[in-house]
């Protein structure tokens, strides 16, 4: 279980983000949604020291170890042009290496396992600046899964993917966590996307958590406008909510 | 998901053994010529018997003079020890500054090494020209200007290396700002100040040589174990300490160890400039991007590089001696646009 508790972000002596508290259980998937700026990266970041914060992320009550127990695909990670995706990927066993120790033959197989459930082996030699967007974003969950951490947080996992290769890659980040218990926290804008793989919905606005529960609670159009600042229809389709955006102008508002 | 049948192999980053065999070739190729040819030339095969006398425990009749031996043991060797050592140093040292900060023009003289240990000899050199005392304020300049860097980039309060580097910048002019307004103040050791800046090898001994020796061997020992922690701040420090690794850590290891040596170096040896750019740039060009390819291959072509360098200077113009900055910048600037150049077309 993950926990932030009190967790505050501020940038030049103002919060910009929290207090935030916030747990999620074992195996558990909590979305966070919100519009631009609302804090998401950020509290996301704070889990693995990515940014100064002030008060405590733990993981089942005990200080984190970073990079063992939690990984995280960053929103806009750096990719170094000529590194191969194998290499890539590979520097996701760092945590599971002492200080001098090179990879073994452990680390290759979990490498290759993460390539391999994402579709990426035929790509193991090509350089990084040869990726389109979608496959550079793969690769990235791939060095994330590299990691087998027990917590993955994923900063915009679907953005440059198309439909199919996002619907894929939820898919796979929820038979990881059926199959071993990963806790995932997400952050995504597609809030139907969101309302269909996860468990719980957290709306953020302004840095605060603003409300949480399932999407029938979450995704009320009301909400929605006021911290979005556009319309939307909430229909029920195979019983679930399904976030239609509404045009501002023309035949929406007719 | 899909999955395919294709195998694959996902590898960590190592250098070819045919490299590392050629470096180590042109390393020896260079340091047998840097023993062997000069204004004196020794005959070839018994100056080897010589060398292998010389070995602890080998005992090898051999047929040259007295003088001979001298020139061999007494100036040449010790000068081709030296050649090699501040080449690795110089090569490691560009490599390592170039991974942790990731920014293919820096390298120790960045932080202002160069700017003070050229500021410590032009103290020295207008106090008297005893040449240990030189060296002595030429490694207190070098080391007191990065300290200096450190200090005022820490003050800066920012979490990138960007402030180190622009502390380095500031503290390098100010350094150098010093330097001229004393050789204007000082100009009969216009000369030797000058002599100095471009680099020499000339009065390197035994006892210099055994100076260098710890630095060499400890900051190339810990740059070359940093090797795969260079790797990984490849991908920015927010993501290599997510990753869990200790990244202040590594960098101040490697810059420590990195500058420590240089200034060491630099002190001996004067301003040998180019070679902590160009050395570890086109191993990179031509290899690998990993500091697990570049790190060790810069040991050695460094090493290989300068001893070579050195033999071009003092034999180019004999009896005279170039200064060995200008044979490496003038070297090494256009095999350096070459390498550029085909390796752009290549891409």
């Amino acid at each position: 279980m993950i926990r932030w508790e009190q967790v505050r972000v501020a940038y030049n002596g103002s919060f910009v983000v929290g207090p935030i508290d916030l747990e999620v259980g074992n195996g558990e998937w909590v979305a966070l949604i919100g519009p631009n700026g609302a804090g998401k990266s950020t509290l996301l970041k704070s889990a693995v020291a990515g940014v100064d914060f002030s008060g405590t992320v733990s993981l089942g009550g005990e200080a984190r170890r970073l990079g063992l127990d939690i990984a995280w695909m960053p929103q806009r990670p750096t990719l170094p042009d000529e590194m191969t995706v194998g290499e890539y990927a590979l520097l996701g066993r760092t945590p599971h290496l002492g200080y001098l120790q090179s990879e073994r033959s452990t680390d290759i197989e979990a490498t290759e396992s993460a390539l391999a459930r994402l579709d990426l082996q035929q790509l193991t030699h090509r350089r990084l600046k040869t990726l389109s967007g979608g496959e550079a974003q793969r690769v990235v969950l791939a060095r994330a899964l590299a990691q087998q951490s027990p917590v993955l947080l994923l900063d915009e996992p679907t953005s440059s993917l198309d439909l199919g290769h996002a619907v894929d890659v939820l898919e796979l980040i929820d038979e990881l966590r059926m199959e071993g218990g990963l806790t995932v926290v997400t952050a995504i804008h597609d809030l139907t996307l969101a309302e269909r793989f996860a468990d719980r919905l957290v709306l953020m606005a302004g840095g605060k958590i603003i409300t949480e529960g399932s999407g029938a609670e979450v995704l009320a159009p009301q909400a929605l406008l006021e911290h979005y600042g556009t319309g939307v229809s909430v229909v029920i389709h195979d019983g679930r909510p399904t976030v239609i955006p509404r045009r501002n102008r023309g035949s929406d508002l007719a | 998901m899909k999955t395919s049948t294709e195998p694959t192999r996902t590898k960590p980053a190592k250098p070819r053994r045919l490299v590392i065999v050629f470096g180590l070739l042109a390393w020896v190729i260079a340091g047998l010529a840097g023993l062997l040819l000069g204004p004196v030339s020794l005959p070839f095969s018994e100056s080897l018997r010589a060398l292998a006398d010389a070995i602890p425990g080998v005992a090898m009749a051999h047929s040259l003079t007295d003088t001979q031996v001298a020139i061999l043991y007494e100036i040449r060797a010790p000068r081709v020890m030296m050649g090699s050592m501040v080449g690795a140093i110089l090569a490691v040292g560009g490599a390592a500054y170039q991974g942790v900060f990731r920014n293919p023009l820096a390298d120790p003289y960045l932080l202002g090494v160069a700017a003070g240990a050229g500021l410590g000899a032009t103290i020295g050199f207008g106090i008297g020209t005893d040449a240990n005392f030189v060296t002595l304020l030429a490694f207190l300049g070098a080391t007191g200007a990065v300290a200096l860097t450190y200090l005022l980039g820490r003050s800066m309060g920012n979490r990138t290396a960007t402030a180190l580097i622009l502390a380095g910048v500031a503290v390098s002019a100010f350094a150098t700002a010093l330097q001229t307004y004393l050789l204007q103040r000082n100009s009969d050791t216009l000369r030797s100040v000058y002599t100095w800046v471009f680099g020499r090898l000339t009065t390197v001994g035994w006892s210099e040589v055994g100076g260098l020796f710890p630095y060499a061997i400890v900051a190339v020992g810990l740059i070359f174990a940093q090797r795969r922690a260079l790797d990984v701040l490849g991908v920015g420090d927010d993501e290599a300490s997510a990753l869990g690794l200790n990244v202040t850590r590594v960098r101040w290891v490697v810059v420590l160890a990195a500058t420590l040596a240089t200034a060491a170096a630099v002190s001996v040896s004067g301003l040998i400039g180019f070679v902590g750019i160009i050395v570890p740039h086109t191993i990179r060009l031509m290899t690998s991007w990993s500091y697990r390819v570049i790190v060790p291959l810069s040991i050695v072509f460094g090493a290989g590089f300068l001893v070579a360098a050195d033999l071009v200077a003092r034999t180019v113009a004999a009896p005279a001696e170039l200064p060995i900055g200008i044979v490496t910048a003038f070297l090494g600037a256009p095999f350096f646009l070459v390498v550029l150049r085909s390796v752009g077309r290549e891409s």
